[in-house]
């Protein structure tokens, strides 16, 4: 019987983890690194409005999502509560890797940092944006309903809805094509996601990615010390070059929620707690019961959660 | 057929079973609000309603109560919530909630509410293939909890031998909340100890505990859980894969599930998909369940998706409506029972919950 730590993708713009903040030093101090790391105040990775610059904002983004993440990791190894395989989408892809020691966490803050130098793209740029959509459940690969459509890609799959009846995915591309998408179809199917100007996970990303590969080509990766599902294909990344090749690809390639949790539960996972607020709760279908940890009441839940389970929770210190 | 259970259960759950729920709440809520027998809570609570409940006719007009206050059940005599139609000094026992978080609420339970409780119990044990006359180890919490009283209903109704064991609840709940975990792990201990030294003779065919603790057995006793004819599981949460494992380590014994707490239970329905759809169906028509959206705790979610558990009791003795239970879990819909059941119950999680907020 054994955990699995989930960490989702994406850069919410809302403030997250004040209560978790608030209430447990080991996270203030956290935040205070970040800080030091990243050049960003405390305030500004925690709850301050996001930059309007479209990369500058996805980059301080970025930060806020994932000190908040590992700081729900650090409280629960403050109370020795540690996972036995980890993963994640997009960000928390690279989230998990530094968790599963793959690299330093000054390493990834400060390339998260840099990102904010990515040239904004030219003005006359076609728009683009984010969808979410569903879908038939199938086996294999899922289909989505703007297939074949240019400027349409699959960006993420999340698998089957929590009642089995649909598919979630994500779709990105061109802005223009996914709103004549939605219009297109059944109200409700495809839903563009309003602020979302970045068509993650799609080879339009390329110019952040060429951006990124020299300071991704930089950082000293080491092999994982767990088990660490990629979320860009059904593998657990077991050597440096492997997270690596995750990183530089990251950006461009789709990614999938069920290639991790099915990574996970074939390592033995029994319960997945979901690292902050990034996977919505109550939608998805996890082949685990899963606890999601956004504030510090979640930590109860988890801890009680383990103990029904039959998970080993033998010496933790007392909760703060 | 004992004592307990009166003459012929079968026929008692048939015509509960066949009762008209709209014609139901009728009877119960004016039970509740006569103004000679009625009871002095809901009497005390006429002047705050801006309707007469009285005039409700049909099961869906109690919404119209909203929430139950559960911090009412922490602060007033469980008394007052039976109708004084009961014979007064009531003869009984007030039963606990879990008491987990706080102050627990409590409630007084009338003998015939003890048989309803009973005649479903023996209903759902029957189900199962329980067999009558055999002998039960009950590991559960005792003492205020209601659980406990399985003791009895095992012995009275399915003539039954029954051992028991006592487990604190609410001493594992503190040792978890001051993340004293190591010591929760020497109170399993303790637990498991006890039950192996009533299993080891192997006189015991039934163990009637909580999936955690029959959890803790089957991965340090494995050989006793292999002796044992069957299991029934009370009171939390339970997975697919614990479901797996317990009929795995049973070899062929059988695995009985429960769900439900001091105001009310739930029977299994199915074990579908390998354990991946758990249903459980009220004790109708005294309980009811409904799933309800976690944020707008008056409107049922779709069948077949999650929300929040809320709870109606229709006692005669003890009139509850709309409970919020701190459970979560998927309406089931289900054409053979009067009213939805409820699958795969969870602890209730409030976290973000749009699907916009994947990415």
């Amino acid at each position: 019987m054994s955990l699995g730590y989930l960490f989702g993708g994406g850069v919410g713009t809302e403030p997250h983890g004040l209560e978790l903040y608030r209430t447990y030093e080991v996270v203030q101090c956290w935040y205070e690194q970040v800080s030091a790391w990243t050049g960003l105040t405390v305030g500004q990775i925690l709850e301050e409005d996001l930059p309007t610059a479209q990369e500058e904002r996805q980059s301080v983004g970025t930060v806020r999502e994932a000190a908040l993440a590992i700081g729900v990791h650090d409280v629960l190894a403050s109370f020795n509560l540690r996972p036995a395989a980890i993963g994640g989408l997009s960000l928390g892809a690279m989230t998990a890797s530094c968790l599963a020691g793959s690299l330093g966490r000054r390493e990834l803050f400060e390339m998260l940092a840099s990102s904010r130098d990515t040239p904004e793209p030219p003005a006359d740029d076609p728009r683009q944006g984010i969808a979410i959509a569903f879908g038939p459940v199938t086996d294999g690969a899922p289909s989505h309903p703007g297939e074949n459509l240019p400027g349409v890609y699959l960006a993420g799959d999340f698998g089957p809805t929590a009642d089995g009846s649909q598919r979630l995915m994500m779709l990105a591309g061109h802005a223009d094509a996914l709103g004549a998408l939605a219009a297109d179809v059944p109200p409700g199917t495809v839903v563009p996601l309003p602020g979302r100007t970045i068509a993650v996970h799609t080879p339009l990303r390329r110019p952040y990615r060429e951006f990124m590969a020299p300071r991704i080509d930089a950082i000293p990766f080491s092999d994982p010390e767990i088990p660490l599902l990629s979320c860009l294909e059904p593998k657990v990344l077991r050597t440096a070059a492997d997270v690596r090749d995750l990183f530089q690809r990251n950006s461009t390639d789709p990614i999938s929620l069920v290639d991790v949790y099915t990574g996970m539960k074939e390592q033995g996972v029994r319960l997945g707690l979901v690292m902050g607020p990034s996977i919505p709760e109550g939608i998805l279908a996890f082949p685990f019961p899963v606890v999601h940890i956004e504030r510090p009441e979640h930590i109860e839940q988890a801890l009680t959660t383990a103990y029904e389970l039959g998970i080993d929770l033998s010496g933790a210190p007392a909760l703060s | 057929m004992t004592a307990a259970t009166g003459a012929d259960p079968d026929a008692q759950i048939a015509r509960w079973l066949d009762t008209d729920l709209d014609e139901w709440t009728r009877t119960v809520v004016r039970r509740h609000f006569d103004p000679v027998t009625g009871s002095p809570y809901w009497l005390g609570q006429l002047s705050r309603l801006d309707f007469d409940p009285r005039d409700i006719t049909r099961y869906d007009q109690l919404a119209a109560f909203g929430p139950f206050p559960l911090d009412r059940l922490r602060t007033e005599d469980p008394a007052d919530l039976v109708p004084l139609a009961v014979p007064r000094p009531l003869v009984g026992r007030v039963w606990d909630t879990g008491g987990t978080t706080g102050t627990p609420c409590r409630a007084f339970y009338t003998p015939d509410m003890l048989r309803h409780r009973a005649l479903w119990r023996r209903w759902s044990f029957v189900r199962e293939g329980f067999q009558p006359g055999r002998t039960w180890l009950q590991a559960t919490p005792t003492g205020p909890h209601l659980i406990g009283n399985g003791v009895q209903e095992v012995s009275e109704l399915h003539a039954g031998q029954v051992y028991a064991v006592d487990m604190d609840p609410r001493w594992v709940k503190r040792l978890i909340r001051t993340g004293r975990l190591a010591e929760v792990g020497d109170y399993t201990a303790h637990l498991l100890e006890q039950i192996a030294d009533v299993l080891e003779p192997g006189r015991v065919h039934y163990v009637n505990t909580t999936p955690a603790l029959f959890q803790a057995l089957r991965q340090h006793r494995p050989e006793l859980v292999a002796a044992l004819d069957g299991v029934r599981l009370s009171g939390t949460q339970i997975s697919a894969d614990m479901y797996r494992s317990f009929t795995t380590a049973l070899q062929g014994g059988i695995c009985g599930l429960t769900y439900g707490n001091t105001f009310g239970n739930a029977a299994c329905l199915d074990v579908e998909r390998d354990g991946e759809l758990i249903s459980y169906v009220p004790n109708y028509p005294q309980v009811t369940m409904a799933v309800v959206d976690k944020a707008d705790r008056s409107t049922p979610v779709a069948p077949g998706t999650v929300g929040q558990v809320r709870l109606t009791v229709l006692h005669e003795d003890l009139f509850l409506p709309n409970i919020l239970e701190r459970d979560q879990a998927l309406r089931h819909p289900t054409d053979q029972w009067p009213t939805d059941g409820v699958a795969n119950v969870r602890p209730l999680q409030i976290a973000t919950s749009s699907p916009e907020g994947l990415y």
